[in-house]
């Protein structure tokens, strides 16, 4: 017998909706002090350039920093991750970032303020929320969505390391 | 406007976060791990999913009973694919993009200026809820997804028909030769159509020359067969749906990971196959501790180094590897030993590798350029060869293809062809900085 033994849509349905309502007995308490990402800001920066407007020229959008500021119950370790992982998104979606060996210093980057991020206890529950959800609101526009995929593109075939430790230390 | 106290400090952290130096103690610098995890991206995962999924991946491996301490790894690499894009076949990313351009300008004007919901057809875990609820627009979203979701079946079934070429792993396969040369430990693992590369490169003829006793674990894998261990779900209906598109011979599933209104796919890796609550995380949890347990102590054959410098090509030749540094010494076959670095592997028949690496030594590391460049000795046809420039602590900072058409003999060894230069600089916290510069345009 194939254990891929099609579900009646009905019953999948039920199974689902059971599993759904008994959810909050079988999972494991997330950590006390996880947050999870707000909505998208109200108004984010559609203007036609892939960088967009950074007043205080930190690297990261202002409407992007602003969206970061807004969660004001985080500590400030947590924001200081998010910013720095912004900050590298945002490198991401700029036109240097589609060739390979600049593509590949962004990667290990990338791939460090990632772990920097996962390693703040607010936001390693939700980690992959907070990352995702920077990138959308990074790559917003059609240009900036192509720019992040060139980025991608230029990587195809790469590899990269991530630090040894999940910690804010390594660069 | 209410300002945190901690809003207020923040761009003194930033500003701090991003000039402060790395950490690492210099004792045993050039030992820092034993072990290297592995990871193989799936069908249209971006840089940040495969690292979240590496970082699982560690999670998982530091559970298992025999994991040593968290401080000696294991060191994380990821092996990452966006052959979407590469090949620019139908059902690849840049589809998507022309579908959704296109489908929104036409149905919605609100979706088509809020290119953050492009990314919500990535998802098809429908872990977040769509937004506009009850608009026009949810409509829209829903039918794009639905037509994702069809290429995202089209496009994994089409690796059945034209599996990965070693062109396309080439890289991938010279960065694990080199850390098997350094008597690492190599867990590779891989999801969904990463199992593609993962699998043509365990099974390249070359490739097990190099490293017999790499260790592998299959996950959600689309394959026909494998030798490998692996955790594939009788419920996740992508790999079913796959198995469907493509009749013939097919691996059968080991496990039953119940739904989940998280992932109704059941082929996520984080939200089903790694999800704490459920069976499949014991299951790869212990795949790996089985792994630890048999695997042999490492041999190295070459010597780790705060830089090195791995050539290797596809066909059997003598290529050879030319470093020149700083005071000019050149290391090559004909000189072994510079002032800072040594070629510690030297092949003349065979397709490498060829290694050079910077001592541990810091004291012995001089700062200024170092030339890393190839000459084609000897040649019966042309070759293709790899050269990849790694740190200890940040793996691949540079990788270059080239083509070697006539063999030169000694007369090249006398000018041989730069392809990278590294700039070396000693940091305040005895580390080094490395910046890398294609000598070719």
């Amino acid at each position: 017998m194939s254990f891929f033994t099609p579900f009646p849509r009905p019953v999948l349905f039920i199974v689902l909706a059971l599993l759904a309502a008994c959810g909050d007995d079988s999972s494991p308490s997330p950590a006390d002090s996880a947050q999870a990402p707000q909505a998208f800001p109200a108004s984010l920066d559609r203007t036609d350039t892939l960088a967009g407007l950074d007043h205080n020229l930190n690297g990261v959008r202002d409407d992007v920093e602003q969206w970061i500021n807004s969660h004001t119950t985080l500590s400030l370790s947590a924001q200081q991750a998010l910013l720095r992982y912004a900050h590298v998104m945002q490198q991401t979606v700029l036109a240097a970032a589609q060739q390979p060996p600049q593509a590949l210093a962004l990667a290990r980057q990338q791939a460090s303020a990632q772990a920097c991020l996962t390693s703040q206890a607010e936001l390693k529950p939700n980690a992959v929320a907070w990352s995702r959800r920077l990138r959308q609101i990074t790559a917003n526009t059609e240009a900036r969505v192509r720019a992040h995929l060139a980025y991608s593109a230029a990587l195809d075939g790469q590899s990269w390391s991530l630090p040894l430790q999940e910690d804010c230390h390594a660069h | 406007m209410h300002t945190s106290p901690a809003a207020l400090l923040r761009p003194l952290f930033l500003i701090g976060a991003l000039l402060a130096p790395t950490v690492v103690p210099a004792a045993n610098a050039c030992q820092p791990y034993h072990y290297v995890l592995g990871f193989f991206n799936g069908v249209w995962n971006l840089p940040d999913d495969a690292n979240q999924s590496a970082l699982a991946l560690r999670e998982v491996w530091q559970e298992t009973r025999f994991a040593p301490t968290r401080h000696s790894g294991p060191a994380l690499e990821v092996f990452y694919n966006q052959s979407g894009l590469r090949r620019g076949r139908s059902g690849a990313l840049e589809d998507l993009v022309e579908v959704f351009a296109q489908r929104s300008r036409e149905l919605n004007s609100l979706l088509a200026k809020e290119w953050e919901r492009f990314w919500d057809l990535l998802e098809h875990d429908g872990a977040e809820a769509l937004p506009w609820q009850g608009s026009a627009a949810v409509s829209l979203l829903r039918h794009l997804r639905d037509s994702a979701w069809a290429n995202y079946v089209r496009w994994s079934s089409s690796w059945w028909a034209q599996p990965p070429t070693p062109q396309d792993y080439a890289h991938h396969q010279a960065r694990i030769t080199a850390l098997h040369l350094q008597g690492k430990a190599l867990y590779l693992t891989a999801h969904s159509q990463g199992n593609f590369f993962m699998q043509r490169l365990l099974q390249d003829p070359l490739a097990l020359q190099h490293y017999p006793q790499v260790k592998a674990l299959h996950l959600a894998p689309p394959l026909a067969h494998t030798q490998h261990p692996y955790v594939l779900s009788g419920n996740d209906a992508v790999i079913r749906a796959l198995f469907n598109a493509t009749p013939g011979a097919r691996l059968a599933p080991n496990l039953s990971i119940p739904y989940s209104a998280r992932d109704p796919s059941g082929h996520a890796l984080l939200d089903t196959y790694l999800d704490p609550a459920r069976i499949g995380r014991q299951a790869v949890r212990n795949a790996m501790q089985s792994a630890q347990q048999h695997f042999p102590p490492p041999t190295a054959k070459a010597a780790p180094g705060w830089l090195t410098a791995t050539l290797v090509w596809d066909q059997p030749a003598d290529l050879d590897l030319h470093v020149t540094e700083p005071d000019g010494q050149r290391v090559f076959y004909g000189r072994r030993s510079g002032n800072s670095g040594h070629l510690d592997l030297d092949d003349r028949i065979g397709t490498g590798p060829e290694h050079y690496h910077l001592s541990c030594d810091l004291s012995r590391v001089q700062a200024g350029r170092y030339t890393i460049a190839v000459n084609p000795y000897a040649l019966s046809a042309p070759r293709t060869a790899r050269l990849q420039i790694a740190s200890l602590h940040h793996g691949v900072l540079a990788a270059a293809t080239w083509r070697a058409l006539h063999a030169q003999g000694s007369a090249g060894d006398a000018a041989p062809l730069p392809l990278y230069y590294v700039d070396v600089r000693h940091t305040p916290a005895r580390q080094l900085d490395f910046s890398v510069v294609a000598a070719q345009p």
